[in-house]
């Protein structure tokens, strides 16, 4: 395209370095105003995503706002305040978190003992300037140790990263594998594409990832077959890791799914019961208490003893 | 029935002239396998139909998610909970209690995501530019306020459309030795990404289209990776932002169609530069406003919506649970009368 420059140069703040933009989100933010952060986390709350959903922090705020408050406002006595708490509390949160949080936990752990990646492990995480802000007020230290923030791969990427068509080599294509999170085993994830290789790589008897890789250098014939079996957009590594994803996933609808259904409404039951066990023991008591003093057990009292033998001198007078 | 399974390694495995097994044919149908065919196939079938079934979800969003959640784990069995009220006293279903269960849980529910999907859709129907992240239009208003510092002119759509498109190339992959073909066709793509078609209801062209700018992504990230292989060859970089190729390439149609035309259609009569950077930047604000806007919208909708359920599916002034505590009540009542 025509780049005329016909007319001066003006020179305006908008030249200057594009980081002074407030709505860069790479600056990092330590010397803003409160009212800057304030207005960001707002904007970031306030958002709807790209389906146009409410983001799940927003939907929770909306439910306890209105489906909640309205419960509590609109309920009758210190019971149904108390069930709606248990209940509803719970169930909001869960319906909204539980599925994502219940499967990034197991895929972790399936990571680690299936070793093929199925999470990224984000080593330099983005920080939160509210929370930095709320340390740096308060003075507490915030440590240099950066928490590394897990999160799980899409399917899409998992297509993409177990499939070969790259152009950097054998080694080039673990290390991207590796270099994921912890437990990712190259032997363990080669050895499904076929029993040749699972055979071939079994007698080189590799000790960890670094010495697989160290003797598929010098071993030509089974690096090459390697790299043509992961070539193959669906060959059995893509297939098992995509497998081995939607277990989590499946775990994750079915714990989020009894908790909701089942778990949350029977101890909701239980503690009413327990509650209404202890009150009618307690009233049991109290009836107790109120028929040791009834007129007729008075009146038996007065009749005999002591008490007898003075109304009968009384009568008598 | 034995399905006959089609891993291929089985059948390479026994026709290979290395193996020294007894069994040097070609055993598809016999196959020597220790777990025997109809299981693998079975087993297959399962892992392939969950994988696509999850695969599903994932791309479908927290709506199907939810939904999911909110049907399986509220909606069933609260109504089946109101159909059994006093089925005994009854004798027969609770079909009054049952529907309002229904009613109150199936209009909660699936509301909360549709309210805001229709408020969202309707916003970005008329203001575009709205509908992208707020980086990715930061870093699309950057671009385009540097490349107008150059221009003669801005009534050209088109030109200002390539000259943001080549910029945005630039930025991800300059200096990488993309072949030319590759960078021309990225360039002509993202430039008449705003005039492929894409009705409400029919996307099928633009989806399409987005598959294959996500193809050609994939392959120049490829091509250009070297030493190491790119961690998401269908991502790149805009001002130091990572975008998903696919969102780009709606996004770059949605600024286009909104404020690249209406930058076009602007008269600057005088410095271009400093007007056409004011402009920009009024329209830059305006639709990040509008964007906070719709949310605060669809928040404060959706809760209305929610107070002025009960009016919806409540039937009768008296509820099924009072309704149940009268029917006790009479119960215990008639029977300490039947004992007089």
């Amino acid at each position: 395209m025509k780049i005329n420059s016909n007319f001066l140069p003006v020179t305006n703040a908008n030249n200057s370095n594009s980081n002074d933009n407030k709505n860069n989100v790479s600056f990092a933010g330590s010397d803003k105003s409160f009212k800057q952060i304030a207005k960001d986390e707002f904007n970031k709350l306030f958002t709807l995503k790209r389906q146009g959903t409410m983001s799940r922090g927003l939907f929770i705020a909306n439910a306890f706002v209105f489906l909640l408050g309205t419960r509590l406002v609109t309920s009758r006595d210190k019971d149904e305040k108390r069930e709606i708490i248990i209940r509803d509390v719970p169930s909001i949160i869960l319906a909204v978190i539980g599925v994502p949080l219940f499967s990034k936990i197991i895929a972790k752990g399936m990571q680690k003992s299936q070793g093929f990646a199925i999470t990224k492990l984000d080593k330099d995480p983005p920080k939160s300037e509210l929370v930095s802000w709320i340390k740096d007020k308060l003075k507490i230290k915030s440590s240099d140790k950066v928490k590394p923030k897990l999160s799980e791969l899409s399917f899409a990427e998992i297509n993409s990263l177990y499939t070969y068509n790259v152009k950097c080599g054998l080694e080039g294509f673990s290390k991207r594998l590796t270099d994921l999170g912890e437990g990712v085993d190259l032997t363990r994830i080669y050895s499904t594409l076929s029993n040749e290789i699972k055979e071939g790589i079994e007698k080189l008897k590799p000790e960890n990832n670094q010495d697989l890789l160290g003797k598929l250098k010098n071993d030509e014939k089974l690096s090459n077959s390697i790299i043509e079996a992961l070539k193959d957009g669906k060959n059995a590594a893509v297939k098992k890791a995509g497998f081995l994803k939607s277990i989590p996933a499946m775990l994750g609808f079915g714990i989020t799914l009894s908790l909701l259904g089942i778990i949350i409404p029977k101890t909701n039951i239980f503690v009413t019961a327990r509650i209404n066990k202890k009150r009618a023991l307690k009233e049991k008591e109290t009836q107790e208490v109120k028929k040791k003093d009834s007129p007729s057990i008075a009146y038996k009292k007065l009749s005999t003893g002591e008490t007898k033998k003075a109304f009968e001198q009384f009568a008598n007078q | 029935m034995k399905i006959a399974s089609i891993n291929k390694t089985n059948y390479e495995n026994n026709v290979s002239p290395n193996k020294t097994s007894m069994n040097s044919y070609p055993s598809i149908i016999n196959n020597t396998e220790k777990d025997s065919v109809s299981f693998g196939g079975a087993a297959e079938i399962f892992r392939n139909g969950s994988t696509g079934f999850f695969s599903f979800i994932e791309k479908a969003g927290f709506f199907v998610e939810f939904l999911i959640v909110d049907a399986i784990s509220m909606i069933a069995p609260r109504i089946c909970v109101g159909l059994n009220r006093d089925k005994d006293k009854l004798g027969h279903f609770n079909y009054k209690a049952g529907a309002e269960e229904a009613g109150r849980e199936i209009l909660s529910g699936p509301s909360m995501n549709l309210i805001p999907m229709g408020i969202l859709a309707l916003v970005a129907h008329y203001k575009q530019a709205s509908h992208m992240s707020r980086e990715t239009l930061s870093a699309l208003d950057e671009n385009m306020k540097e490349i107008i510092k150059n221009v003669s002119s801005t009534t050209n759509k088109n030109d200002l459309d390539k000259a943001l498109a080549e910029k945005v190339f630039n930025e991800a992959f300059a200096d990488k030795n993309v072949p030319e073909k590759l960078k021309t066709k990225f360039i002509d793509m993202l430039t008449n990404s705003s005039n492929v078609e894409k009705k409400l209801f029919n996307k099928e062209v633009f989806k399409n289209n987005t598959g294959e700018f996500e193809s050609l992504v994939d392959e120049i990230s490829n091509i250009i990776s070297g030493k190491e292989a790119p961690s998401n060859p269908k991502a790149f970089k805009i001002k130091n932002n990572t975008v998903l190729a696919g969102d780009l390439y709606a996004d770059f149609a949605n600024y286009s169609k909104d404020i690249i035309s209406k930058l076009s259609k602007a008269d600057f009569s005088k410095e271009i530069e400093e007007g056409a950077t004011k402009f920009l930047e009024t329209l830059k604000n305006n639709r990040m406003k509008l964007k906070t806007a719709s949310a605060i919208t669809s928040f404060i909708a959706v809760g209305s919506f929610l107070l002025y359920i009960p009016k919806l599916y409540q039937r009768g002034k008296v509820s099924p649970a009072q309704e149940s505590a009268m029917r006790a009540k009479a119960e215990v009542e008639g029977g300490s009368n039947e004992n007089k």
